[in-house]
């Protein structure tokens, strides 16, 4: 299958390929141990506690209890960085590292394109605890700069000596899935060769935690360990999951690659945005359906072309049938036959961060052939019916092409990629 | 009131926690920039005096370069000094 590039809106364009990839792994194992556990339909799903006022929280959800930056890198770089910033750093400089790519003191044509929805929330979680609860004078030195969205990102620019663009996307679910698009745009477009791209959060939060229990959508946990929590497209569900956790990928104009015979794991080839412009919360069919439509056509594919869809999927009522709603509008006939996970199921809602891991997973799953289920997926709404949820197990060996990444946000955001294989 | 070298350990310790530094060889003498601590560092060395000795730093006219400077900022500084930001660069 061979993608036309000749068309108007492509005209000019530079392809650019996907050669380094991360994502934070909650067992501290690694990107690929990850992957083998999402294929076999494990969750990552634990329960998380932390001291409230008068009582303890207790949720279900995904951390990175293992997470070890001093193991993997030495010490981290900075002493003002927040957890979130240490995750995204860490996932970036193993990002790089696959891809082979020099270090340098200073990489003009080289960026960094990074999602976050939060930023440093322990920065000012402990601002407050400390001007309110302990009534200090003042806070630290180092709030400012820690609990700065473009916190993370300038922690990699530093790192890696990239003087071009440092960019940061808050578009709360959606802000990873536009970092990697936007940094996507700006090879394609020119401006720039290589773009360090992906998401970071870290919502274990007493506050940020209470603030979603006030919107009453986070999942209630459906047995001892935590395990089913999440559960995309099931009849059973009742929320979605808190995460905390990172995903890097490095981005570079094709012929670069090609020429210093890089590890190319993917080629990124559409890219849809969209804004409902109609609600804060509720999602619309139409703003998904469009942000597909767009992706594909950038993309020169048909909807046949795509072998695998992960869905945003973050097993709430509302969003749920929507997306399933949006997709067979977008897919029609072949909708039936499309293999589709909501892979939050396993690895939680890392809210910024989840278009990046989305993205990563769905790279993995051309690369490995292997589409990973929706755990735990075993009464499916009648509402979520008309695609072929992927369940139980892998479904492996069917010569997967092209995939797509949905993600959809809080504010009406729709940001869906495209990548194919190399 | 803690001595020079009291003040001078409570910074080695501060050091050695929260930037992982070898303490070893550190001398009044060493350069603050050599440690890595720039200005944003240096804030948070004092942020941390101030609550481990209970006391508040007035702003300072001159940022001290090295850890002696910064000891005998941190002296002049604490309850019961004689002279407030007194720390003379011509003394080491």
């Amino acid at each position: 299958m061979r993608r036309s590039r000749l068309n108007i809106s492509s005209k000019n364009k530079r392809r650019v390929a996907v050669t380094g990839l991360s994502i934070i792994d909650p067992l501290g194992e690694g990107t690929n141990a990850f992957f083998e556990r999402l294929v076999s339909g494990h969750s990552h799903s634990d329960f998380f506690e932390c001291e409230s006022v008068g009582h303890v929280l207790r949720i279900p959800a995904v951390t990175c209890k293992a997470f070890d930056f001093k193991g993997r890198w030495g010490k981290v770089p900075h002493a003002a960085a927040d957890l979130y910033a240490q995750l995204g750093l860490y996932a970036a400089l193993e990002a790089w590292e696959q891809s082979g790519l020099p270090r340098a003191a200073h990489q003009p044509r080289a960026g960094v394109s990074w999602g976050t929805a939060l930023g440093g929330t322990r920065a000012y979680e402990n601002g407050l605890d400390r001007i309110w609860l302990q009534q200090k004078p003042r806070a630290s030195p180092l709030s400012v700069v820690q609990g700065m969205n473009n916190s993370c990102a300038s922690h990699v620019a530093i790192e890696l000596g990239l003087a071009n663009a440092c960019l940061t996307y808050s578009v709360a679910c959606a802000s990873a899935a536009m970092a990697i698009g936007e940094g996507f745009r700006r090879i394609a477009d020119g401006y720039a060769d290589v773009m360090v791209v992906g998401g970071s959060d870290t919502p274990l939060l007493v506050g940020v935690i209470h603030a979603w229990q006030g919107m009453r959508v986070l999942a209630q946990a459906q047995d001892e360990v935590g395990a089913q929590a999440c559960l995309p497209f099931d009849l059973r569900r009742t929320g979605l999951m808190l995460a905390e956790g990172a995903a890097a990928l490095i981005l570079e104009e094709w012929d670069s690659a090609v020429a210093r015979k890089a590890p190319i794991l993917a080629e990124i080839s559409g890219y849809g945005i969209t804004c409902d412009h109609l609600n804060l919360v509720r999602p619309s069919e139409i703003g998904q359906a469009q942000a597909m439509q767009d992706a594909l056509q950038e993309a020169g594919l048909a909807p046949s072309d795509i072998g695998y869809l992960n869905a945003h999927g973050t097993s709430t009522k509302e969003g749920d049938p929507i997306e399933v709603q949006a997709i067979k509008a977008v897919f029609g006939e072949y909708a039936s036959t499309l293999p589709v996970s909501a892979t939050k199921a396993s690895h939680g809602h890392m809210m910024g961060a989840t278009g990046a891991i989305e993205a990563a997973i769905a790279i993995l799953s051309m690369k490995h052939d292997a589409i990973a289920p929706t755990a735990h997926l075993d009464e499916i709404d009648s509402q979520c019916l008309g695609v072929r949820h992927v369940t139980g197990s892998a479904l492996r060996g069917t010569n997967l092409k092209a995939v797509m990444s949905n993600s959809f946000a809080f504010g009406g955001s729709n940001a869906v990629l495209v990548f194919e294989t190399p | 009131m803690i001595s020079n070298e009291e003040t001078f350990i409570t910074v080695k310790e501060f050091l050695k926690a929260r930037l992982e530094i070898d303490t070893g060889d550190l001398t009044m003498q060493s350069k603050l920039e050599d440690l890595g601590i720039d200005s944003l560092m240096l804030m948070e060395l004092i942020f941390d005096f101030e609550d481990k000795l209970s006391f508040q730093m007035p702003d300072l006219e001159d940022r001290p370069t090295t850890i002696g400077e910064l000891v005998r900022v941190v002296q002049a500084n604490l309850p019961g000094a004689s002279s407030a930001n007194a720390f003379d660069k011509t003394s080491e």
